[in-house]
């Protein structure tokens, strides 16, 4: 590939990385995200002689100060300052690209995209940031390598020279060798960045992080909701929480119907549900625990909930929760617990909001049913409340009913009319035309999702003066096994009644085969989003939200193992050096138990390869040159580097442009006080590497010492 | 046995330019990373310091088994720019070494870098660099440093290699200065078996040297013996020509300046003429006060009578009272 082109692919990757990681989170608009795009493209055009023409350059440098300015306005009128600024940076990177000419061109296009990187972290904490942050990885070697090397042409053959351009326009520098060996690069580099990441101490005070978090809009949690609302996101797949559960069987099952209530609302009105506002609780804590009903037990089941950032902040129940565990965030080395409210209505929200996924845990009664909750006064009649209108469905309850008194027989039955009558559950919506949208469902339709089923209910059976509410979360999860989570989609939002009945709420569902409606979707596409969601959990949980506890946990984790080896060993021993005596671990004996004498063997058998290679480059090299010399040229050679040591130590180095007889000379006729020495050792030297003399082992150990005992010498006051 | 012995000095290295932007960024981040607690700045931390940490053992990589040679050019001319070639030798069996300079330290002063920009696992790559030399003389040439700033340019890596090296510039030669005819001396004072420029093969051949003619080369022998071998001529006639150069410095003198400026002149002057006389056939010697060159027959390269004058000294003299430094011719 041509140098000038594979350079200009690169950037154009490097560029395009830094551009997107501006476009995570919710800064940039469609719009924007389109100009920017569009720019992009059209930039890859601009080439010679265009970039050569006068006014080019300037018509961007005018275009940058103007875009400045614009900004600032705007960011004084009152628009964000995030969005203003990530614009700005967007506009520079593509004035960059439509006007790169010269290596320092290049330079600056690394550098914003470099820039636009470090942006993103705060634009968005997603699996998407991981994406932009492993081609940067890859990426950047290439970058930043073509840029030194097109700036080493420029230096050696001058800008624009004819023969920088045939230097550019060669194919012998960016060949598949040069990116296969800088691709690998970034094997070392990932790991480094790995090590390194897991290693910093994490001490943060958590300022600036997150702003702009994307949250999952769902409908249905807020203040109000539609009649109609769910069924706009019966579809959507999107994973909303995830459920890890102990004591699944193996292979666990591929669904299950998992109910997770999230809020309540309490007054209806003209095809809308509402909650009554009302200030809410404080959750008692004890350390990390949030106590609802009771202390967790060792009995209680547990549920890991890993709960996305949502618009409302709310924390999912399941069924017989009795406790919460929320663990605490870390700033500046310290916890900081959240403030967990319970409101009426049962309503568990969360204070402040949430940079990335909550993770919590939810202890389970198994066998308590309902919600043992005490009416306010203020929301006793509010339960109560029907429409005025409503006499119909008024007479329909009593049919219903049947004549029973029992309040339970008498929901059962409005229940199993509605669940196994002649209704139908379908997306669709009823055709309203003005008309009540309950009374044509009841009458008219008999069809419609599940808020239409649980509204018919909860007012029917008020009509027959039972205290309901519509309450709203999410039924069913599919398993994901790639992640060992149950994953509850948007999808699987869910409506359902809750009826006081003896001072607690019970939970009736008069939706009919929910099971059939949300049974698990299966197929390529399905498996791909699980692994993209297990991936996301992985990334979240071991990057986003990696702290000081996990750092301090991990560490645990090593010195545990390490001194479990270390116990297993010295158990594996006895007094008498017979067999084990000590317990053995679980997994049984440990048949390698390393430690610090292998360590020491390993690393001198190491040292001992190392000098033999050594040893045999240099034979390989002196006899390659044709200078192998014989043993008493071979001791002549050792002994005057010995003397040239010595006289370097002394302050009296030899120049390289001396030779050794002259240099003597030279130290006798300045009084050196060892010259007498440095004459024997040097006349010793010549005669045996360059004459007919040569220089037995004794000859040489004796010379040695003399030469040795010239660094005293020197060092020595003369008198 | 000496396994660690050293022929140059330890690595060093500095950060350039960039590489100081680099850093400043990098502690940037750091810097906002520990305060955000932000760990996908960590994150971006650990890429930039690793990075650094690449870059240093890539750039020693470039370095390693890197065997640099200077190779001086056969003659040299003070006023004249010479060419000096670099041979870079990469003993390395499957990396290249990628972005190197060599830059020579003459005098304490730095030459212009003869640059490679990639040699080869197990190739050899030549590059040179210019070098002006307005004196004669000896140029002593001691070491030469290596660096790189590859891959990145953050760091520049180098070592610096002991090869001294010794060559004698020639003085410059003129181009307006012609020498005046000669006649051929007959009898006793004419040498009867010279070798040199003239129409007889002598029967005898010896190595090329730098100004033989192409024409004499015997491609036969050069064929047999892998070298170029010239054939050697006898001279038909026997000229001789010696020229005299006064290297006596006068003593007493206010301004020596312009006297060297003489001197200097001189030189130049005698080593254009030998070189003519030579290349028409007239053997040549040259006198000076205090030394005199070796004979150079005619036709013969002018080297010997150039390195004599190259290092032809000003000596000093008591009461001399001529201060025109001079040549004369015989």
């Amino acid at each position: 590939m041509r140098f000038a082109f594979a350079h200009k692919l690169v950037a154009y990757l490097f560029a395009g990385l830094g551009l997107v990681a501006l476009m995570l989170g919710t800064t940039f608009t469609p719009v924007d995200s389109v100009l920017v795009i569009a720019a992009f493209v059209v930039s890859w055009f601009a080439e010679r002689p265009l970039l050569d023409r006068p006014g080019y350059s300037r018509f961007w440098n005018i275009a940058a100060v103007v875009f400045l300015v614009v900004q600032v306005v705007r960011a004084l009128a009152g628009e964000a300052t995030l969005t203003v600024g990530v614009q700005y940076a967007a506009f520079l990177q593509i004035s960059r690209l439509a006007h790169r000419k010269s290596a320092a061109d290049y330079q600056q296009i690394a550098i914003l995209a470099f820039l636009h990187l470090i942006a993103g972290t705060v634009l968005s904490s997603g699996l998407d940031y991981a994406v932009v942050f492993f081609g940067f990885v890859v990426v950047m070697p290439w970058m930043l390598t073509l840029t030194h090397l097109r700036k080493e042409l420029e230096t050696q053959h001058g800008t624009g020279t004819a023969m920088l351009r045939a230097q550019l326009e060669s194919r012998s520098l960016a060949t598949p060798a040069f990116f296969g060996g800088t691709t690998l690069l970034a094997v070392p580099l990932f790991i480094l960045t790995a090590a390194m990441f897991f290693a910093f101490p994490r001490v943060g005070f958590g300022f600036l992080s997150g702003l702009g978090a994307r949250t999952q809009s769902v409908a249905g949690f807020g203040d109000d909701v539609e009649l109609g609302g769910f069924g706009t996101i019966r579809d959507d797949p999107t994973v909303v929480m995830r459920v890890k559960m102990k004591g699944l069987p193996s292979p666990p099952p591929p669904s299950i119907g998992i109910r997770l209530r999230g809020t309540s609302f309490d007054r209806y009105d003209e095809g809308r549900w509402s909650r009554t506002q009302a200030a809410g609780s404080d959750v008692q804590r004890l350390a990390d625990q949030y106590i609802l009903f009771r202390p967790p037990k060792p009995d209680d089941s547990e549920y890991e909930i890993i709960l996305d950032p949502m618009e409302e902040a709310v924390l999912f129940i399941p069924d017989g929760a009795v406790a919460l565990q929320v663990p605490p965030a870390i700033r500046s080395g310290r916890n900081r617990y959240r403030t967990i409210t319970l409101a009426p209505g049962f309503d568990v929200r969360y204070r402040g909001g949430l940079d990335t996924a909550l993770t919590y845990k939810v202890f389970v009664e198994p066998e308590r049913r309902g919600l043992q909750e005490r009416i306010p006064k203020t929301l006793r009649e509010r339960y109560l409340e029907v429409p005025d209108g409503y006499e119909r469905i008024a007479a329909l309850a009593q049919q219903v009913a049947g004549g029973a008194s029992d309040p339970r027989t008498q929901a059962m039955r409005v229940e199993r009319y509605l669940r196994a009558g002649d209704f139908r559950y379908t997306l669709e919506q009823p055709n309203t035309d003005g008309k009540d949208p309950l009374h044509v469902f009841l009458f008219e339709a008999k069809g419609g999702h599940c808020e239409y089923f649980s509204t018919a209910m909860a007012i029917m059976v008020r009509t027959l003066g039972l205290p309901a509410r519509n309450v709203t979360g999410f039924l069913g999860a599919d398993y994901n096994p790639y992640g060992s989570y149950y994953a509850v989609r948007n999808g699987n939002a869910h409506s359902w009644v809750e009826v006081y009945i003896d001072g607690q709420w019970i939970p009736f569902d008069p939706t009919p085969a929910s099971r059939e409606v949300f049974a698990s979707p299966s197929g390529l596409i399905v498996k791909l989003r699980q692994m993209l969601d297990a991936m996301r959990v992985r990334w979240a949980e071991y990057v986003v939200e990696y702290n000081i506890r996990d750092q301090a946990q991990a560490l645990r984790g090593m010195l545990d193992w390490y001194r479990s080896l270390r116990r297993d060993w010295r158990l594996g021993r006895a007094p008498d050096g017979g067999a084990t005596t000590g317990e053995e671990t679980n997994l049984g004996p440990i048949p390698f138990r390393p430690d610090w004498r292998w360590f020491v063997g390993v690393m001198s058998l190491f040292g001992l390869g190392v000098l033999f290679v050594r040893w045999r480059q240099k034979r390989r090299r002196q006899s390659r040159a044709g200078r192998l010399l014989d043993p008493d040229r071979d001791r002549a050679v050792r002994l005057y580097l010995s003397l040239e040591s010595s006289l370097r130590s002394a302050g009296h180095a030899r120049p390289p442009d001396v030779t050794p007889s002259e240099h003597a000379d030279a130290l006798g006729e300045s009084g050196f006080p060892a010259a007498e020495e440095v004459r024997e050792v040097t006349d010793a030297y010549l005669a045996a590497r360059f004459g007919e003399g040569g220089l037995g082992p004794q000859d040489y150990v004796r010379l040695r010492q003399v030469s040795r005992s010239i660094r005293s010498k020197a060092r020595r006051p003369t008198a | 046995m000496r396994i660690f012995r050293r022929r140059r000095s330890r690595r060093k290295f500095r950060l350039t330019r960039e590489g100081r932007a680099f850093l400043l960024v990098t502690g940037g981040v750091g810097f906002a990373a520990v305060n955000t607690a932000n760990n996908l700045l960590y994150l971006v931390l650990g890429l930039l310091l690793s990075l650094l940490l690449v870059s240093g053992v890539l750039s020693d990589l470039a370095l390693w088994k890197l065997r640099i040679h200077r190779k001086l050019p056969a003659r040299m001319f003070a006023g004249k720019r010479s060419l000096i070639e670099v041979d870079a030798s990469n003993e390395k069996r499957w990396l290249a070494s990628v972005s190197v300079e060599v830059i020579d330290e003459i005098d304490g002063v730095e030459t212009g870098p003869a640059r490679f920009l990639r040699v080869g696992p197990g190739q050899s790559g030549d590059a040179a660099y210019k070098l002006d030399t307005p004196r004669r003389g000896v140029l002593e040439l001691g070491t030469m440093r290596v660096r790189t700033r590859y891959p990145f340019g953050l760091i520049e890596k180098g070592y610096t290699v002991f090869q001294p090296d010794e060559a004698v510039v020639y003085p410059q030669l003129l181009g307006h200065v012609s020498a005046p005819p000669v006649q051929a001396l007959v009898g006793d004072a004419a040498p009867m078996h010279r070798t040199g420029r003239g129409s007889e093969f002598a029967g005898s051949v010896r190595f090329y040297r730098e100004g033989d003619e192409a024409r004499d080369i015997h491609w036969k022998r050069t064929a047999s013996r892998g070298d170029l071998v010239v054939r050697e001529h006898e001279q038909d006639a026997s000229s001789l020509v010696t020229l005299t150069v006064d290297n006596l410095r006068p003593a007493g003198l206010e301004d020596e300046a312009p006297w060297r400026e003489r001197f200097e002149q001189t030189i130049s002057e005698v080593a254009t003429v030998a070189a003519d006389y030579l290349a028409r056939g007239v053997s040549v010697q040259v006198q000076a006060a205090d030394g005199v060159s070796p004979l150079v027959v005619g036709g013969s390269a002018p080297d010997p009578i150039w390195r004599f004058l190259a290092l032809l000294q000003e000596t000093r003299t008591l009461g001399r009272t001529d201060d025109e430094p001079g040549r004369r011719a015989a």
